[in-house]
């Protein structure tokens, strides 16, 4: 039901702009800049690195079965497929539920593992030294996420930080619905109690085991949202997604080049200083542009020439690059169009964006 | 006598035990004393305590070479938990800087366990050199001769690197090792062993044999067996995917019973999840592969079940060996299909290089040698160049190895040489193949025998065995009506979330 929906959702959203492959990368969150910007201009924000586990042949299967089903169908030799008429009503469906409103993959992917990982490994943790065990077998088996837990253990050691940890959670778990709350809670371990496991869960809610993985993602990414945006009322659970604000850029190696633009340096300065291609570079300050939204593109692409390749993008309909070029005079280069790609909903008028 | 007060003593201090198990300060005193010792035990009767406690009280560093990474981390993981810091897995999974950071700090810790092929490694051996190295222990020590189950062909370089290493005190351990075997061991280390060979019969377990014509029958069996008691069981497949399956159907056929699978193709939480559960009764049954069972330490594991048979008897003695440790009766039932012969043959094929594997390994290495390139390190890599298993792929590059032909993934060849290497390599490759379809065929041997099963499976690794008046096999007879093992009582199902979440935080809730 999720994956389908989410796959019907971008291939509703893409059309024929990029191939199937497309949407598997986006879904597994490749670290590409073309990922995330894909997720961008098509506005598929939300599913970016939503099923960081699938892999090529189980989302070929996925649209395989989809097409058996009739909710997609597909042209003789062309790539492309449609969404059918059943297909759009699946994805109404699908719309309609909470997980749909709590994803939000290109915000939270990043995190996602590590708030639940550091969650799951702090409720055992005090649920064990409640009782004076100090001694048991850890859910999660990460050198990180255990140095992060003993730290945090070791700053508070307060005897009713259990219980304070319990009314944290019991507060923001009231706030979604009950099975939503009862899968949660199903996967959290404690003193001589373990957890469900994915395909455990999976049974138990009759979910498929894609959609467990879906449902999980989606519930913590709104708990991670409730929780951030109350920071106050969480000091604990709020203490799990530290460390995040910061990391804006994808790639360290653009950071490092986002360093040097700021200290004046020329592109072809940070060519050598870095010993990287042009094109490495370009990639990186698109990827800036990307993350960034202060980050002004018109010393690389000027008003006029943003005008030229807005006027493109909305003659031919499309957000194909090489399309664009072609519809552009010979001076624009790919850099610039994709630059301006990356600042499409500012450029654009409201409304206009869908091609 | 004040000695052996004493160890007692350090064992309550440092693991929580009162008195030794059979055979345990036998071995460890020999061990403290610096001799050499062969230690055989039976499964479950704990062998880590041989060296674990050595390894506290010793100076310097005590050295275990364990053959799976997955037992190594387990091991260290519930040191850690016993309060034991000093103790690190070294695996190749780390990545270069962590490993040279480790390298350099491992003087700190007093126990390591390390993978016979990491051993191999100069850099490692380096920094070994410069330490005291007070005990040597090779676990699961069959793996040194070919004719243990898991002939492991790096066990057999083990002497090198003890002799490297400043010449310790060896003990090597084995649950399961023929008088051959043993032999072997003793053979490949060249020194004087004090041997300590303990009984591995388990008179407690009932040895059970059931032909079935199609495998509906054994789920029926199964079925049947267990709608008639709730006790922690375990019912062992070949194939992940027959796990997955029959656990879906037995969970359908048994709702009372709570059932999961385990193989290793599972995400590494999950697999903490459904051992951990079974450890505390949250689970009745678990289906698995041979994957499951390695560090685990439930006493009261009543049946074992072996829906597919394993494709030697070693393999199978240790899997039964799970049940039982409590010493009360437990009953292991092989349940025997025509057809499932099969399998362990498959198995053995998909093992070793097959002859059309070994003419592309050899094209490979000429294609390579001529245009003057380095081989890959990572078996990932070849993969990708042609088919073949990580197993069979080992197998031939250590075979490559012993004759010179690659070194460390460099190829040094002698054009005249290498027919005649790769004849060689087959004629090994044979070799390999006959030894384990003699082993196979002797399991198959035992399991088409008409008089004592228990006679039959334990006077190959010792001479005579305990009689068993009451359950003892299914050629002597046995009553399963009368058997009457304590039923686990489940864990009160809690209705809501908020109960769950307050068993798990609030004083008072948990228990
Ligand atoms: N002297 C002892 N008294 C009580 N329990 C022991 C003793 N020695 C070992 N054990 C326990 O027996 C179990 C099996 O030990 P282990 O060393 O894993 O067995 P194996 O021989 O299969 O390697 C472990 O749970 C261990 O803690
Ligand atoms: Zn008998």
């Amino acid at each position: 039901m999720y994956v389908e929906g989410i796959t019907l959702d971008c291939l509703t959203q893409i059309k024929f702009n990029r191939s199937i492959y497309g949407i598997y990368h986006l879904l597994t969150g490749k670290k590409s800049i073309q990922s995330v910007h894909d997720a961008r201009i098509f506005q598929l924000e939300k599913y970016y690195g939503v099923h960081l586990s699938l892999t090529r042949n189980q989302f070929l299967q996925i649209v395989n079965v989809m097409l058996e089903n009739g909710l997609l169908n597909k042209d003789d030799g062309n790539e492309f497929y449609h969404v059918t008429k059943a297909g759009k009503e699946k994805l109404s469906l699908f719309q309609g539920t909470t997980i749909f409103s709590y994803l939000n993959g290109l915000s939270f992917s990043g995190i996602e593992r590590q708030f639940r990982d550091r969650l799951y490994l702090l409720v055992q943790t005090y649920s064990n030294i409640l009782v004076n065990n100090y001694s048991f077998i850890p859910i999660v088996d990460s050198q990180e996420v255990t140095k992060w837990v003993k730290d945090f253990y070791r700053r508070h050691q307060q005897s009713n930080f259990p219980d304070q940890l319990y009314h944290e959670l019991y507060q923001l778990l009231s706030l979604l619905p009950k099975g939503e709350a009862d899968f949660f809670v199903d996967r959290l371990s404690g003193y001589q109690y373990y957890g469900l496991s994915m395909e455990q869960l999976a049974i138990k809610y009759n979910l498929s085991r894609d959609d467990t993985i879906i449902y999980l993602t989606g519930i913590t990414h709104v708990l991670i949202n409730l929780v951030s945006q109350k920071k106050e009322a969480y000091p604990i659970l709020s203490q799990l997604i530290i460390g995040f604000d910061q990391q804006k850029f994808i790639t360290n190696t653009a950071n490092q080049t986002f360093h040097l633009l700021k200290k004046q340096y020329s592109l072809e300065q940070i060519v050598q200083i870095r010993n990287l291609k042009l094109n490495t570079i370009y990639d990186h300050i698109v990827e800036i542009a990307l993350y960034d939204s202060s980050f002004q593109i018109e010393s690389y692409v000027n008003k006029k020439e943003q005008e030229e390749i807005i006027a493109a993008i909305q003659l031919n309909n499309t957000f194909k690059l090489k399309t664009i070029k072609e519809s552009c005079s010979s001076t624009i280069s790919y850099f610039q169009i994709r630059l301006v790609l990356t600042r499409l909903k500012e450029l654009l008028p409201e409304g206009e964006i869908h091609v | 006598m004040s000695n052996t007060i004493l160890l007692e003593k350090e064992l309550e201090t440092y693991f929580g035990y009162s008195t030794f198990r059979v055979g345990q300060k036998e071995i460890i005193s020999d061990v403290l004393n610096g001799k050499n010792v062969l230690g055989i035990l039976p499964t479950g009767t704990g062998k880590s305590i041989c060296y674990q406690l050595p390894a506290r009280l010793l100076e310097g560093v005590t050295i275990v070479v364990s053959p799976l990474i997955s037992l190594m981390m387990d091991q260290v993981k519930e040191l850690k938990a016993t309060n034991f810091k000093e103790v690190v897995a070294l695996n190749s999974f780390l990545d270069y800087d962590k490993r040279k950071q480790l390298y350099k700090n491992l003087y700190r810790y007093k126990l390591i366990y390390v993978s016979p092929e990491m051993l191999q490694q100069k850099e490692l051996q380096f920094y070994l050199k410069k330490m005291t190295v007070s005990l040597f222990v090779i676990d699961e020590a069959h793996c040194i001769s070919q004719w243990g189950h898991e002939f492991r062909p790096d066990y057999q370089k083990l002497k090198t690197v003890i002799n490297q290493i400043g010449d310790p005190p060896v003990l090597a351990l084995s649950a399961t090792a023929t008088r051959e075997v043993q032999d072997d061991i003793i053979n490949s280390l060249e020194r004087p062993i004090c041997k300590h060979i303990y009984p591995m019969d388990r008179s407690n377990i009932t040895l059970s044999i059931q032909e079935v014509i199609i495998n509906e029958e054994k789920l029926e069996i199964i079925t049947n067996v267990l709608s008639e008691h709730k006790v922690p069981s375990l019912i062992y497949f070949s194939s992940k995917n027959a796990a997955e399956n029959v656990s879906h159907l037995l969970s359908k056929r048994l709702p009372e019973h709570r059932v999961a699978f385990y193989h290793g193709g599972m995400e590494q939480m999950d697999r903490v999840a459904i051992q951990q559960q079974f450890m505390n009764d949250q689970i009745d049954i678990v289906c698995c592969t041979s994957a499951f069972g390695m560090g685990i330490n439930k006493n009261n594991i009543r049946f074992v079940f072996h829906y597919h048979f394993p494709g030697q008897i070693e393999s199978y003695i240790q899997e039964i060996g799970r049940a039982g440790r409590d010493g009360n009766q437990s009953i292991s039932v092989l349940l025997y299909c025509r057809q499932d012969s099969f399998l362990p043959q498959q198995m053995i094929e998909s093992e070793l290089p097959s002859d059309g594997d070994l003419f592309r390994a050899r094209q490979l290495f000429i294609k390579y040698q001529d245009e003057d390139k380095i081989l890959p390190v990572e078996f990932q890599e070849i993969q990708a160049m042609f088919e073949i298993s990580e197993v069979q792929w080992r197998f031939i590059s250590s075979q490559l190895e012993k004759h010179g032909i690659k070194h460390k993934n460099g190829i040094k060849y002698d054009e005249s040489k290498v027919d005649e290497t790769f004849e060689q390599i087959k004629n090994i490759r044979d070799e390999r193949l006959y030894v384990k379809q003699t082993k196979l065929k002797d399991m198959m041997n035992w399991i088409h025998l008409k008089t004592c099963l228990r006679e039959g499976l334990y006077t190959r690794f010792q001479n005579g065995y305990t009689k068993v008046e009451e359950y003892c096999c299914s050629n002597c007879g046995i009553h399963l009506q009368d058997f009457n093992p304590k039923q686990t009582i489940p864990l009160k199902q809690l209705p809501t979330w908020e109960m769950k979440l307050k068993r798990l935080l609030v004083v008072g809730e948990s228990k």
